[in-house]
């Protein structure tokens, strides 16, 4: 068993809430390059999506600009997993979370991948 | 820390740019946001200037709070000499703009001039650039912001940008970002229009440092508990401001047919669960967790398939009741086209039913309406008059120069249907059966309007302990009466005053009035704002410093009205408040108009507790007092 941060991207509403208490969290200061989740706006009907790695977040900013690039989103919004230890089990991210876009979790090694 | 954004005062004719810091004395006297606002129009215009020339200067700023932990951080205001009324113009706009801006470094932008060539601003880490905007000249909001994050070639960059509407100088344009976040009222998107000013683009990597960071996280929190167990917020995170629809059609107090009536019978189709068909989720504005937007996607008519987000009650009023239609696709149709080309939801349904009453009395005919039947109910005109007012097409040409002027166009006595004070329509409410809420209209400072001083908890007769709690002491003194009878007379001012005072300190701050007393008693107000200033910011500021830097600000935008003409008659509610009682509703608010002698009376009571005299004009002493008496200046 491993703890994740479950995302559901479809409740989320893009307040960015999360970026902001990670940032203060971490650096004490509100920055949200700072922070380590980070939340893309899709546009449109497709909403928002928190992205937790740095790698995704690079190839999701690059490939929002253009086409391309829905498959990543896609497989992102399915899984839904993120792993991140930097709030040692307590993370702050999901905390400030009330719409349930956020939840730190135990789940199946196997299903993180 | 926080507070190190700057002014940048933009001259658009000589493409100057010219930095200042803001010095803390200024904040602690006018906090930020609409409250520093007021002090730089006042100091920033000449008497007169024209609203449409390049004299005038359009202000943009965050609050002080703004991208802070406080609940919700993300509003931005707007100000300027008012194009529709020729008052004050002032707007505040949801979204994550002003945290941009402030992330780029600046908290306040004084515009002024005329850009040569339709320009933008690119606003990013302290640089700003005078860009060429002729390719985005003629686009609509939603497109101007997707080519500008293309030509940035980052999707994270927040942009405040007019449309079509603005362009053409429609006078109640809006200015906006993303798809609904409007600076509504007063016409602020013609200001931009007429500067040659497409879009300003803000984008930052600068840190704000917390002054107690882990107290202002915890804080933040148990802030935002409190206000997510009131019942407002669980209703608004679900169904946003449309809830309100319900209650107050049930009731009798929604303006019908334009002033016809005060109920929409069957109007079941325009309430909020309505809205469970089209739904695809919530959004909200920075660090806001009430998320009181709706996102949707309309099913049905010329616009099926569309994307839009809102739409808020004051669209159901401006598309539904007051035009006497009961077709939520009509609401949501509107909506959509007011935020696509940029212009007030509430002046375009206003002028339009206006109309409408107009033609179906026989004061106008087809042929000032181009051949529309402008009969009230009629779905596809009311479409049509949204376009044709966006774009300056035939009678919609006149409608788009506001109540005023459009009724010195058409005359014919078609003044007296107006629905407007200063220059300014009201929302769909009619405060006949509400002395406080009329009040309230009558003596806003930038016209009728309900989101500058309405006690909306007046309505629902608290408990006296409650009002108490709220309105005594906390924290001016106050020794008058308070009366938990919506239909009272008395006490009313004071409640007007302080809510006044508190939305001030709301739109200085930069933070959402849906999280402070407007609709619950129970949310937080100027103890609460306190600790988060003095949290975030490590300013000291008690909760009295701020209700004075509110009224400080407050006076400022009255000095400025009374440069440019407003009396006591300003201060006055439409005619037939007093000599048309309310046709339907409940027994509570039906037959029900308003007492011009007793209103009078409240109005001098106001003038009193505001030490301003009898004319409305603040006393000299109280300007002493607030030390503003030797405004204006050039401190800044
Ligand atoms: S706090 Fe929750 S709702 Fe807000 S942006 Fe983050 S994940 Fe989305
Ligand atoms: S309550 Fe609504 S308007 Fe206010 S900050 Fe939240 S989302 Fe924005």
């Amino acid at each position: 068993m491993t703890e994740v941060l479950r995302i559901d991207a479809k409740s989320c509403t893009g307040c960015r809430l999360c970026e902001i208490v990670c940032s203060v969290k971490k650096t004490g200061s509100v920055n949200s390059a700072r922070s380590r989740i980070r939340v893309v706006r899709l546009g449109g009907s497709s909403g928002y999506l928190p992205v937790v790695h740095r790698r995704d977040l690079a190839v999701i900013m690059a490939g929002d600009i253009g086409p391309g690039r829905a498959t990543m989103f896609e497989e992102y919004r399915r899984t839904g997993l993120a792993q991140c230890d930097f709030c040692g089990g307590d993370p702050a991210c999901a905390k400030a979370c009330q719409a349930h876009a956020l939840r730190y979790e135990r789940c199946a090694q196997e299903e993180v991948g | 820390m926080a507070l190190n954004g700057k002014l940048a005062v933009i001259d658009l004719s000589d493409r100057s740019v010219s930095i200042k810091e803001i010095p803390m004395s200024v904040r602690k006297r006018f906090l930020g946001g609409r409250g520093l606002d007021a002090y730089l129009l006042y100091n920033y215009t000449l008497p007169g200037s024209d609203p449409l020339g390049p004299s005038n200067v359009m202000i943009v700023s965050c609050g002080l709070l703004g991208g802070l932990l406080a609940s919700s951080s993300g509003r931005c205001h707007i100000m300027a000499r008012s194009p529709l009324t020729g008052f004050v113009g002032s707007s505040n706009i949801g979204g994550y703009f002003a945290p941009e801006l402030r992330f780029a470094g600046f908290d306040h932008l004084v515009i002024r001039g005329r850009a040569a060539i339709p320009s933008y601003l690119w606003i990013n880490d302290g640089r700003i650039e005078i860009r060429d905007a002729a390719h985005l000249w003629g686009k609509d909001v939603f497109e101007t912001q997707a080519a500008l994050e293309q030509e940035l070639t980052d999707r994270a960059v927040q942009t405040l940008c007019i449309g079509p509407a603005g362009e053409k100088l429609v006078r109640f344009a809006t200015v906006m970002t993303g798809f609904k976040n409007a600076a509504g009222r007063t016409g602020l998107g013609a200001v931009m229009g007429s500067k040659n000013l497409k879009a300003i683009v803000a984008r930052g990597s600068g840190s704000l440092d917390i002054a107690h960071p882990e107290a202002a996280l915890e804080y933040n929190r148990s802030i935002n508990e409190r206000i997510l167990a009131t019942k407002i917020a669980g209703t608004m995170q679900k169904w946003g401001t449309m809830f309100i629809y319900g209650g107050t059609n049930a009731i009798g107090f929604v303006r019908t047919n334009n002033f016809l009536s005060n109920q929409l019978e069957d109007g079941e189709g325009l309430e909020a669960e309505n809205m469970e068909d089209v739904s695809v989720g919530h959004g909200a504005c920075f660090g806001c967790q009430v998320h009181c937007r709706h996102r949707y996607v309309i099913k049905e008519g010329a616009y099926a398939g569309t994307y839009a987000e809102g739409p808020e009650y004051s669209s159901q009023g401006a598309f539904g009741s007051m035009v006497g239609c009961r077709d939520l696709n009509t609401v949501l149709a509107c909506n959509h086209l007011v935020n696509r080309d940029g212009m007030d939801t509430l002046e375009t349904g206003n002028m339009i039913a206006w109309a409408m009453e107009l033609f179906e009395k026989g004061i106008i005919t087809l042929a000032d309406t181009d051949g529309i039947d402008l009969r009230f109910g009629n779905d596809e005109a009311v479409i049509e008059m949204v376009r044709r007012i966006a774009g300056r097409v035939g009678f919609g040409h006149i409608l788009a120069e506001g109540p005023l002027r459009a009724a010195g166009v058409v005359g014919r006595g078609s003044e007296d249907y107006l629905i407007q004070i200063k220059g300014m329509s009201n929302l769909h409410s009619d405060e006949r059966p509400t002395p406080a809420l009329a009040l309230g209209i009558a003596t806003s400072s930038r016209g009728a309007d309900h989101i500058r001083s309405r006690p909306g908890i007046d309505v629902y007769n608290l408990p006296l302990p409650t009002l108490e709690r709220v309105y005594r002491d906390n924290p001016a003194p106050y020794a008058g009466p308070l009366v938990n009878r919506f239909d009272s007379y008395e006490g009313k001012a004071w409640m007007v005053l302080w809510q006044e005072h508190n939305y001030m300190a709301v739109d200085a701050l930069g933070v959402c009035k849906f999280h402070t007393i407007f609709m619950s008693p129970n949310l937080p107000s100027f103890t609460e704002f306190s600790r988060m200033v003095e949290l975030n910011t490590g300013l000291c500021l008690t909760p009295l410093q701020i209700w004075d830097a509110a009224n400080r600000s407050y006076t400022l935008e009255r000095m400025f009205n009374i440069r440019e003409g407003l009396t006591r008659a300003h201060d006055m509610l439409p005619e037939r408040y007093f000599t048309v009682p309310t046709p339907a509703g409940l027994p509570m608010a039906k037959g029900k108009s308003i007492d011009r002698d007793r209103f009078e009376g409240m109005l001098d009571e106001y003038y009193g507790l505001h030490e301003w005299d009898a004319s409305g004009t603040p006393t000299p002493q109280l300007l002493e007092r607030l030390g503003i008496g030797w405004e204006p200046t050039d401190v800044l």
